[in-house]
C-alpha cells in the first residue's frame, strides 16, 4: 500500500509538471505568474519547496537519536524565515533580482563576482541534494527492503528526466499543494498515534534511566548493524548473529554484538534497548534537555547550540532555491506578508514531527538498536497499529515523505542546472537540459555516498555554508552601502572555504571530540563572523571600487512601491 | 493587535501625524526633488535599518537567552509545562507563535515607515 502511495504522488507530480511545461521558462513567466499568485498560495509553495527529507523524516530522527536539544533545528528551520523577513525580504524583491549571481552582479557590477557567487550556488545547491536522496533511499529500504541506491536511483532519475524534460520550473500551484500533503501526511498520522498511546506526558520521560523494552519487542535488522549491550539479556534470534546462524534463544554478553541483514531478535518486556554503535544511550534527564549534544561527555553543549542557531537562523536567506520564490512576489510589501504566512505554515508543520519521537522513544525504542532512527515517521505508524489503519496511516507517511523529496530535490536541481546553464555557460534552454542531466548525475553519485550521516547533520552543513557566503553578501549588499566586489569575493572565498573545508573534515571522521568536533562539525558559530570582517575589511580597503551609480542601487532597494514606476525596475 | 514598538523613527523630521495612504499614480515628486533625494532615501534606509536591529536584538533575546538560562539552571528541563517536558513545550510549542507575533509587528512597523517616509515626500 506505502509503495502504491509513493507512485501515485510520483506519477502526480510528474504530470502536473509535464502539463506545465510551456507555463514558466524564464523570469518574465515567473513575473506573469506573479499578478495571478495570492500570497498564501505563494507562502505555501515556499514552504512546500523548503520542507525537505530533512524537515519530514529527519526532525523527529534526530530527536530520537539525540534529545530534544535538536528541537532546534526545525526552530532555526523556522526562525531563519523570521530572519529573512527582517533583513532581505522586500529589499530583495524590489531590487528584482532572480538568482544570488544575479544580484550580486546588479548590486556590485562585477561579473567576475557573478562567476563566484555560482560557484557557491553549485556547492549549496549540490549538498542540499544529498541528504534528498538519502532520504529516499532510507525510505524504499524500510519500505520495500530495497539496497540503500535503489531509492536514490530513482529519485535521482525521476527527478532528473522531469526537469530535463521541461516539467516543474515554475509550477507554484504544485509546490502549494506539496505543502498541504505533507501537512496532511505528517499531522494525521501524529495526532491518531497521540491519541491511541494516551498521550505524550510521561514523567518517565523525563526522570528513567535510558530506554527499555516496554513490551516484548521483535527488531527486524534490514542493514547489518553492530550494537552495544551494557546488560546481558537473552532474546529469540533468527538469522545471522556474530557470525554464527541461530535459529531459537541467544543470550547476548555485554559487549559489541554484530547482526546481518535479515535476521530478526526479539526483546523481552523490560530489557534495556541496546544501542547502534556510534548512538549514545541516554537517560532521560539528558533526552530532555533542550541543548545540541547534551549527551555527550564533551560536546560543549552550549557552544554547539549557539553554533546551530548560528547557521539556521542565517543560513535560509542565503539558500539559492528560495531566493527564486520571492520573485513570485508582486512587490516587497507582498514578499513581507508572504514571508510571515510561511513562518506561521512551517511553525504548524513543526509541531508534529516531535511527538514520533517521543512516542518512539516511550513505546518502540527499537530503532536505536538497528541505529535507523531517521526512518522513525515511516515506521511508527506501522509498529503501534498492527491493524489496517497502521497501514493506511504508514502509506500516508511514506507519500508524504516522497512528496517532500520531490518537491525538494526538483527545486535544488532547477537551481543548480540554471545556474550553470544561465550563469557559467550562457546558454538557453538545451544548456539548461544538459546541466540537469549533468547536474542529476553527479548528485547522484554523491547520493550513494552519504548513507551514514544523518538527514539533519546534512542539512545543517548546508545552511551553515550558505550562512557563511551569501547571507553576509546579502545583508551587506543590501545595508552597508560601502560593500565593494573586492570585498564580497574576498567574503565569499574566506567564508565558503572555511565552512566546507571543516564539514569535508568532519565528514572523514577529523576530531570526533572536544572542541576540535564542535568547531568543526558545526563551523558557522566562527566563519560566520569571519565572512562578515571578510568583506567589510575587503570593501574598506578597495572603497575605489564601489559602484558609481551606488545611489540608484541603493534606491532600487528601498524605496517603497507608491514611488515607483509602475512595472519593477530590471536591469 | 497592539504591538508596542521598541523601534526608532527618525524618518519624522516634522511631523509625527499618520497621513492616510496615497492614493492615485505615484507622482513625479521624487525625482525632481533630486538635492533632497539622497538625504531622504538615507534617512528611511537608516529607519528601516533601525527596525531590523530593533526586532533582531528581540527575537536574539527571547530565543538565545533560553540555552545560557538552561545551562545555568538545569533543574528547567526536568519540569513539565502543559503536561509536556520542558523543552518541547518551548521549542516544540510556545516558539512558532512567538514568532509569527514578532513577524507580524515588524511588518506592521515597515509599513508605517514606509508611510511616514511617502508623507514626507508629498510634503516636499
Amino acid at each position: 500500500m506505502a509503495l502504491v502511495a509513493v507512485i501515485v504522488v510520483t506519477l502526480i507530480t510528474m504530470v502536473v509538471g509535464a502539463l506545465g511545461v510551456r507555463v514558466a521558462r524564464t523570469p518574465d513567466d515567473f513575473l506573469v505568474a506573479a499578478r495571478a499568485v495570492p500570497p498564501l498560495r505563494n507562502a505555501a509553495a515556499i514552504s512546500g519547496e523548503y520542507l525537505s527529507a530533512a524537515s519530514f523524516l529527519g526532525v523527529a530522527g534526530l530527536l530520537l537519536k539525540d534529545g530534544l536539544g535538536m528541537l532546534w533545528y526545525p526552530v532555526g528551520y523556522a526562525a531563519g524565515y523570521l530572519m529573512l523577513l527582517l533583513l532581505v525580504a522586500a529589499p530583495l524583491r524590489r531590487f528584482g533580482a532572480y538568482t544570488i549571481p544575479d544580484f550580486a552582479e546588479g548590486r556590485l557590477g562585477a561579473p567576475r563576482l557573478r562567476q563566484v557567487a555560482t560557484i557557491f550556488v553549485l556547492v549549496i545547491g549540490w549538498f542540499y541534494l544529498l541528504p534528498q536522496l538519502k532520504g529516499a533511499g532510507l525510505t524504499l529500504e524500510v519500505l520495500l527492503g530495497t539496497p540503500y541506491w535503489v531509492g536514490v536511483a530513482v529519485l535521482a532519475v525521476v527527478v532528473t528526466s522531469n526537469i530535463a524534460a521541461g516539467g516543474m520550473k515554475g509550477v507554484t500551484f504544485v509546490q502549494s499543494v506539496q505543502y498541504w500533503i505533507k501537512l496532511m501526511a505528517i499531522a494525521t498520522p501524529a495526532i491518531v498515534l497521540i491519541v491511541i498511546t494516551g498521550g505524550l506526558h510521561r514523567q518517565s520521560l523525563t526522570t528513567a534511566a535510558p530506554p527499555f523494552f516496554a513490551t516484548t519487542t521483535t527488531v527486524k535488522v534490514q542493514t547489518s548493524v553492530a550494537f552495544v549491550i551494557e546488560q546481558p539479556v537473552t532474546v529469540q534470534a533468527r538469522g545471522s548473529v556474530d557470525g554464527a546462524k541461530v535459529d531459537g534463544p541467544v543470550t547476548l554478553t555485554v559487549g559489541t554484538h554484530r547482526v546481518e541483514s535479515g535476521a530478526e531478535l526479539v526483546f523481552p518486556a523490560g530489557s534495556a534497548t541496546p544501542h547502534a554503535e556510534g548512538l549514545r544511550a541516554q537517560s532521560g534527564s539528558s533526552w530532555v534537555s533542550p541543548l545540541v549534544n547534551a549527551g555527550h561527555k564533551s560536546g560543549h553543549p552550549l557552544a554547539a547550540t549557539y553554533s546551530l542557531i548560528v547557521a539556521t537562523f542565517l543560513g535560509t536567506l542565503g539558500l539559492p532555491h528560495i531566493l527564486v520564490r520571492f520573485y513570485t512576489n508582486r512587490n516587497g510589501r507582498a514578499a513581507r506578508r508572504t514571508t510571515v504566512i510561511v513562518l506561521g505554515l512551517l511553525g504548524v508543520f513543526y509541531l508534529f514531527p516531535a511527538a514520533f519521537a517521543v512516542l518512539a522513544r516511550l513505546r518502540d525504542p527499537g530503532l536505536y538498536v538497528t541505529g535507523q532512527t531517521d526512518s522513525v515517521v515511516l515506521v511508527l505508524p506501522h509498529a503501534l497499529i498492527t491493524n489496517v489503519w497502521g497501514e493506511i496511516l504508514g502509506a500516508l507517511v511514506a507519500a508524504g515523505a516522497f512528496a517532500a523529496f520531490l518537491s525538494t530535490s526538483s527545486g535544488l536541481l532547477v537551481s543548480v542546472a540554471g545556474a550553470m546553464a544561465h550563469d557559467l555557460l550562457r546558454g538557453g534552454v538545451r544548456t539548461f537540459r544538459r546541466c540537469a542531466l549533468l547536474a542529476g548525475f553527479i548528485g547522484l553519485l554523491a547520493g550513494l555516498q552519504v548513507q551514514r550521516f544523518d538527514l539533519n547533520l546534512l542539512v545543517g552543513w548546508c545552511f551553515a555554508i550558505a550562512a557563511s557566503t551569501f547571507c553576509p553578501l546579502l545583508v551587506l549588499g543590501i545595508w552597508w552601502r560601502s560593500l565593494t566586489w573586492v570585498g564580497a569575493i574576498a567574503g565569499l572565498v574566506l567564508g565558503g572555504v572555511s565552512s566546507s573545508a571543516a564539514i569535508i573534515m568532519t565528514m572523514l571522521g577529523v576530531g570526533s571530540s572536544g572542541w576540535p568536533s564542535v568547531l568543526l562539525g558545526q563551523p558557522a558559530i566562527w566563519t560566520v563572523p569571519l565572512a562578515f570582517v571578510a568583506m567589510i575589511v575587503g570593501s574598506r580597503l578597495t572603497p575605489a571600487q564601489m559602484p558609481a551609480d551606488l545611489e540608484s542601487k541603493l534606491l532600487q532597494l528601498h524605496l517603497p512601491e507608491a514611488l515607483r514606476p509602475v512595472a519593477p525596475v530590471a536591469d | 493587535m497592539t504591538v508596542q514598538p521598541p523601534a526608532r523613527q527618525r524618518v519624522v523630521i516634522r511631523s509625527a501625524e499618520v497621513g492616510p495612504r496615497r492614493a492615485g499614480p505615484p507622482g513625479p515628486a521624487f525625482d525632481e526633488h533630486s538635492e533632497y533625494r539622497d538625504v531622504l532615501l538615507h534617512s528611511l534606509i537608516r529607519a528601516q535599518f533601525g527596525l531590523t536591529l530593533g526586532f533582531i536584538a528581540l527575537t536574539v533575546g527571547a530565543l538565545i537567552s533560553l540555552p545560557l538560562v538552561v545551562s545555568l539552571l538545569p533543574w528547567l528541563a526536568r519540569k513539565h509545562v502543559f503536561g509536556l517536558p520542558f523543552s518541547l513545550a518551548v521549542l516544540g510549542v510556545a516558539v512558532y507563535p512567538v514568532l509569527v507575533l514578532i513577524g507580524l509587528a515588524y511588518t506592521r512597523l515597515a509599513e508605517r515607515t514606509e508611510r511616514h517616509f511617502l508623507d514626507l515626500v508629498d510634503k516636499l
